[in-house]
């Protein structure tokens, strides 16, 4: 049997301050299909629109062999970004939404961006939703369809260590990530159905653009599913975290997962698969709240703390983790665990402060700031 | 193989409660509580978690002619409450332009409960649907159906669409409802669910897991009710004419009576995935009635009318057979001239964007044809 690569590639969004007002005033993603920064923005970061455009942000290479040169890279693009901002004045902020900034609302966009041939990235400035892409190199694609399937499982654990949008529109959502519910709210998002083969997804993909109803398979944005291009499964379901320290240990926890599910399957086994609907119910949890709640255990069918579940899956996943060399980042997880995910801390800030907004926006710049 | 399911019909509806001054939703159902009981009304008014929204359901109805006799001493009665209170209540999937960060919730444990658990979903959810339930008996045929008849929820949920504004925006869609209450979990196009032991399990497993404490917290399109013997049709936006609504409980009767039938030869209708079941919820919730949606049979898109037209031919013999023509022939008048969605619109821009008068053009329509 092929042995997938287990390649990394980590795409980020930022969101682009006003050291002032604590504002949103762009945001910049990299896409690494196109191999090059995209800035989104308002009024007046045009400038740093055009110095990325022009190339002096360099992404490199998209594809990383282990977790230590997505490190290399992830820690060049962070500093150059942050350097660019500096100089424009701007701050930069890691998080699944922004606190208080409110520009188009939800209700009259979401119309619009269900007909326009528009990329992906055109979701997250219209619902100003800030994700983590996650990309895992598994070649061979009947291989990455059953990785997939078994992933689902998984995912909600792995999403409530990165949670980090509990506020929308200046108010306290009570939910740790509102950005998975905005997200949720578009086409063929979410925990994916079973498929059987890369063939039953193909005809999935092929059905949906003979009837006009997608342009191209990029339009398909589950919280898993494999590039439309590259040969990895790319995983969509993590907010955006503002500590970089986190991004690497929640990618290496994700790489380790797809590695597991692929020695279960070499050794003639498989992680049990559920239904939707129940993998469902732990993603509302996650989202609801996020560590500090209980996840479903459906093998032994209890409901448990999810930490402690989380924990189980650390401690599965750690001898795979040892064989890809990720473990001095993987082990963060447990930091996490026990510091709490980024949107506790910034609940905690905004209780501590009063419920001051823009102390919130602070912790989240100096938190992004904070590299190597 | 068993009876023939008894295709008895009940419909609940959700209503809103307006000031008719302001044309604001207007709380109004903590004016018949006591305690947590509702008092002083003679009918089984069903508090909602907003306290401008009420629930009112029909009894069991044996014939379509009997329900919209039922649904039409329903509307009447809850029209005479408000007006006695010096309200009015209009029939849409969402108002016009009230606001759900203004709205009272009401004061009992339930709703608290409801709105500790899924916060500020909760409160958005000011939505007004229509749930039609059909008898059968059966629960294997239940199943089979539910399976079955998702292909043809979106085509209803067109016709129905009665939801084009929300916080006082146009939207661009004519159902915005179909989407804020996908923010819920345990929403949406239902799964495929193979047996009725399928469906056993996966309620058994939700609820041995506190996930919830019974089938009445699934809020999928469709479902199997959790205790009566019936399947409950929710994918409907709240038809502002009683006889839409009526036209459409009846389409629900005769497209079980038509599956019934097949399973006697043995044939069934395709069953699809969820996901490109959901491309047709989006194109419906979008575009109602104007838009395309697809044929996934042919792999083809057509023109939603045409598809609407198609599945009345397909039932057609069962429409005769239940004697349901007279009502059903009303969607031939709402594919000709609009869904309540595309008349909000047209009023709308026939009084250059007065919001008010779209309310005022629903609390109209609420009442037509109750005298």
């Amino acid at each position: 049997m092929y042995y997938p690569s287990f390649n990394i590639g980590i795409e980020e969004e930022y969101q682009v301050i006003d050291p002032e007002t604590r504002e949103l005033l762009g945001y910049v993603t990299q896409s690494m299909a196109r191999e090059k920064m995209v800035v989104n923005e308002r009024a007046p970061t045009v400038e740093l629109g055009e110095r990325i455009s022009s190339g002096s942000v360099a992404v490199g290479t998209p594809v990383c062999v282990d977790i230590n040169e997505a490190r290399d890279k992830l820690l060049r693009v962070r500093t150059q970004m942050l350097e660019l901002a500096h100089a424009g004045g701007y701050k930069i902020a890691g998080a699944g939404t922004h606190p208080f900034t409110r520009w188009e609302g939800r209700e009259e966009t979401l119309a619009q961006y269900r007909q326009l041939a528009e990329d992906t990235q055109m979701i997250a400035r219209r619902l100003l939703a800030f994700g983590l892409r996650i990309h895992i190199g598994v070649e061979d694609r009947d291989l990455a369809i059953d990785v997939m399937n078994t992933m689902r499982y998984v995912l909600p654990h792995i999403f409530c260590l990165s949670t980090s949008s509990p506020f929308w529109h200046g108010r306290d959502t009570g939910l740790k990530s509102y950005r998975a519910v905005l997200m949720d709210s578009l086409p063929r998002t979410g925990i994916p159905g079973y498929f059987a083969s890369y063939y039953d997804y193909r005809s999935y993909v092929d059905t949906l653009m003979r009837t006009n109803s997608i342009p191209d398979a990029r339009r398909i944005m589950y919280d898993i599913v494999p590039h439309y291009r590259f040969s990895t499964l790319v995983i969509r379901i993590c907010d955006m975290m503002p500590n970089y320290r986190d991004v690497l240990a929640v990618t290496a926890l994700l790489q380790a997962a797809v590695a597991w599910m692929v020695d279960l399957r070499q050794r003639n086994m498989s992680f049990r698969l559920y239904e939707r609907t129940l993998i469902a119910e732990n993603k509302w949890r996650a989202l609801r709240y996020g560590l500090d709640g209980n996840l479903i255990d459906f093998g032994i069918e209890r409901s448990l703390p999810a930490r402690a579940l989380i924990r189980e899956l650390l401690e599965r996943v750690e001898p795979l983790s040892h064989k890809l060399h990720s473990w001095h980042e993987l082990e963060h997880c447990y930091v996490m665990l026990d510091r709490g995910a980024s949107a506790d801390q910034q609940l905690a800030v905004w209780k501590a402060t009063g419920q001051d907004d823009r102390a919130v926006v602070d912790f989240l710049i100096a938190e992004t700031e904070k590299i190597a | 193989m068993s009876e023939r399911p008894s295709l008895t019909i009940g419909i609940e509806e959700e209503y809103q409660i307006i000031d008719p001054e302001t044309r604001e939703l207007r709380s109004f159902i903590t004016q018949f509580l006591e305690g947590d009981r509702i008092v002083m009304v003679e009918r089984d008014l069903k508090p909602e978690l907003h306290q401008s929204m009420v629930e009112l359901g029909t009894p069991i109805c044996y014939t379509l002619d009997q329900a919209k006799e039922e649904l039409s001493n329903q509307r009447r009665f809850i029209v005479d409450l408000a007006q006695q209170k010096g309200l009015a209540v209009a029939a849409a999937a969402t108002h016009p332009f009230s606001r759900w960060q203004e709205q009272l919730v009401t004061p009992l444990p339930r709703y608290q409960g409801v709105l500790e658990e899924m916060q500020l979903l909760a409160q958005r959810l000011l939505i007004f649907g229509m749930h039609v339930h059909i008898g059968i008996e059966d629960r294997a045929f239940a199943i089979d159906t539910m399976n079955v008849v998702r292909y043809m929820l979106p085509h209803t949920l067109a016709l129905s669409t009665s939801s084009p504004f929300w916080q006082g925006r146009k939207t661009g869609l004519k159902s915005y409802r179909s989407l804020i209450f996908e923010d819920f979990p345990r929403s949406g196009t239902p799964e495929i669910c193979r047996t009725v032991a399928d469906w056993d399990n996966l309620i058994g497993t939700l609820v041995r897991t506190g996930c919830i404490p019974d089938g009445s917290k699934i809020w999928w399109d469709c479902r199997p009710h959790h205790k009566y013997p019936t399947l409950e049709f929710r994918i409907c936006d709240i038809c502002t004419r009683v006889d839409e609504a009526i036209a459409i409980a009846g389409l629900f009767q005769a497209i079980v009576l038509w599956l019934w039938k097949l399973r006697q030869h043995n044939i069934t209708f395709r069953t699809y995935r969820k996901e490109l079941i959901d491309e047709n919820r989006w194109r419906a919730s979008r575009y109602g009635i104007d838009g395309k949606m697809i044929d996934f049979g042919k792999t083809e898109e057509l023109p939603a009318r045409a598809l609407v037209r198609e599945l009345l031919d397909l039932i057609g013999e069962e429409i005769d057979e239940l004697g349901i023509q007279h009502h059903v022939k009303v969607i031939e008048d709402v594919l000709m001239h609009g869904t309540s969605a595309d008349r909000q619109l047209r009023v709308f821009d026939a009084n250059d964007g007065d919001i008010k008068a779209v309310v005022d053009h629903l609390i109209a329509e609420t009442k037509l044809g109750l005298d």
